[in-house]
């Protein structure tokens, strides 16, 4: 028997609260398609220039991030039925401090500014790190779902590492001698945060995800336990291994391991989508289909060494932004009916009708803002390999497809807000 | 009377429709038992907002069963439901 006695709706965060994330999100990525198109020649030549630099921060904290942690707020009661994880002034107070801080970090990246980067970067650190002691704290006063308790608890810890490794890193630029890091922690930076933070999410949401809201048997369940331990195992021996200075086997260890893991991720996650029970041409399935292709991709890439920035593009805009996105057009119109929901049955008011799933974000809009972000995917991937002039457009549809996302979540918000209104009034 | 509802197969927020359709329409004195692949957190804050008492049991990984019935049946399950 289940213990479910505890629960109400007041462990789920308001509506506001996951969405503050979420509003936030498309500025970012329409901030980082504008800064490829002012300086497409060179933009992705190489990792290191200030362009690719600042649109990695503003993709990778502002968009991503921003939605995993306004995601996670939401899923955490749904899913394991854990408390309520922060109150929304708190929310309201880390939107700030992530966005802010993005912003600043980003702009001090771009300028070669080093007080911008910290003030950036100490805005970010401080936000993370309260949001990760706060799942943290919810994720051990819960007793639901063990598997994805621990998937959520490693990239939390995942993202704990990255963000310390990040601060060393700007203290390192700036020339701050005792961070004992240099530029080549660089890739153990990047390795906590998207195989770490972003694929241990990822992979402890899909195995719930995936069956939850397209009837898809689980992913094997072997492989999701096995994976979360294998990736953090990997990526404690990578960072024990650029400690004591064998750098060198960074390159090889690494794509074996996002092969191996990832790629079995991806096979696995296509198999069960063939599997699921209700067949139907859904845009949301393209995002994961897109995620999933470019994981796959991005290790090759990284195999055949292609140029490093090749599988930045893949790993961050390919597989991050369309997994995410997916996610949002699944729980940004299920968020707004259940809570429209919730409020109906409390106030008793049967007679108000409600709008379906597809009212609040129709599939027409989904499948445009898929196309268009497939195609930025395509171009900046082009271009990043082949140096092609296709960043410019790449840059612009990236801009374009935050636009479209915007306005989809927006039109949601004004969908939930104009209900909200009519079931609060008397009847 | 027990009334079963399978929702096992259907996509969100199919279910809790369905379910708080069947509420809506149980005839006094009985009560419903659902049959669903996840458990329904969300549901139950809806419940206890409708004077609803509900008990769940895992029956395998993928499959629940969720008795509800209604608070004045007493806060212990209905005599010859599944879960007594």
């Amino acid at each position: 028997m289940l213990n479910t006695s505890g629960l109400s709706l007041a462990n789920t965060p308001p509506y506001s609260v996951p969405l503050g994330f979420f509003l936030m999100a498309p500025l970012f990525a329409l901030v980082a398609g504008v800064l490829l198109m002012t300086a497409p020649e060179y933009a992705l030549t190489s990792r290191w220039t200030p362009t690719v630099l600042a649109t990695t921060h503003l993709l990778v904290l502002g968009f991503i991030t921003s939605i995993m942690c306004g995601s996670l707020l939401q899923i955490l009661p749904v899913l394991i039925g854990t408390r309520r994880v922060v109150t929304a002034r708190t929310a309201g107070t880390m939107v700030v401090m992530l966005g802010g801080g993005t912003a600043l970090l980003s702009a001090g990246l771009l300028l070669t500014h080093g007080p911008l980067s910290w003030v950036g970067a100490a805005l970010c650190v401080g936000m993370l790190l309260a949001f990760a002691f706060e799942v943290i704290r919810a994720l051990a006063a819960s007793s639901g779902l063990r598997r994805i308790r621990w998937s959520v608890a490693l990239a939390v810890f995942a993202l704990i590492v990255t963000v310390f490794m990040g601060a060393m890193l700007i203290g390192s630029r700036s020339g701050w001698p005792a961070s004992g890091v240099d530029k080549s922690w660089t890739d153990v930076h990047l390795a906590w945060g998207l195989a770490g933070w972003m694929g241990l999410l990822l992979i402890g949401v899909a195995g719930e995800l995936l069956p939850m809201f397209y009837l898809s048997p689980p992913p094997a369940q072997w492989l999701m336990r096995a994976l979360p331990w294998a990736i953090t195992g990997l990526l404690l021996s990578l960072s024990w291994m650029a400690w004591i200075g064998e750098a060198v086997a960074l390159p090889v260890v690494l794509p074996i391991g996002l092969l191996l893991s990832f790629g079995g991720f991806a096979i696995a996650g296509f198999v069960s989508q063939l599997k699921r029970r209700r067949p139907r041409r859904d845009p949301t399935l393209g995002f994961w289909w897109l995620g999933q292709a470019s994981i796959l991709l991005a290790a090759v890439a990284w195999l055949m060494q292609a140029p490093v920035v090749l599988t930045g593009v893949l790993l961050i805009v390919g597989a991050g932004m369309s997994f995410t996105c997916g996610t949002l057009f699944k729980i940004v119109p299920f968020l707004s009916w259940y809570h429209l929901q919730a409020t109906k049955v409390k106030r008793r008011r049967t007679d108000v009708k409600l709008p379906t799933m597809q009212g609040f974000i129709g599939d027409t809009v989904a499948h445009w803002q898929l196309a268009i972000h497939t195609a930025a995917t395509a171009l900046l991937a082009i271009g990043a390999w082949l140096h092609a002039p296709t960043v410019w457009t790449g840059g612009l549809l990236l801009a374009g497809s935050a636009l479209l996302l915007w306005y989809a979540l927006l039109h949601a918000a004004w969908r939930y807000r104009r209900v909200a209104r009519t079931l609060t009034r008397a009847a | 009377m027990e009334r079963v509802l399978d929702v096992s197969t259907l996509e969100p927020p199919e279910p809790l429709e369905r379910i708080l359709d069947a509420l809506a329409d149980l005839p006094d004195g009985d009560w419903l038992n659902v049959l669903h692949r996840r458990e329904p957190h969300p549901l139950y804050g809806m419940l206890r907002d409708m004077d609803y008492h509900w008990r769940t049991t895992a029956r395998g990984p993928n499959r629940f069963e969720i008795l509800i019935w209604p608070a004045d049946l007493g806060a212990e399950p209905p005599s010859g439901s599944g879960s007594c």
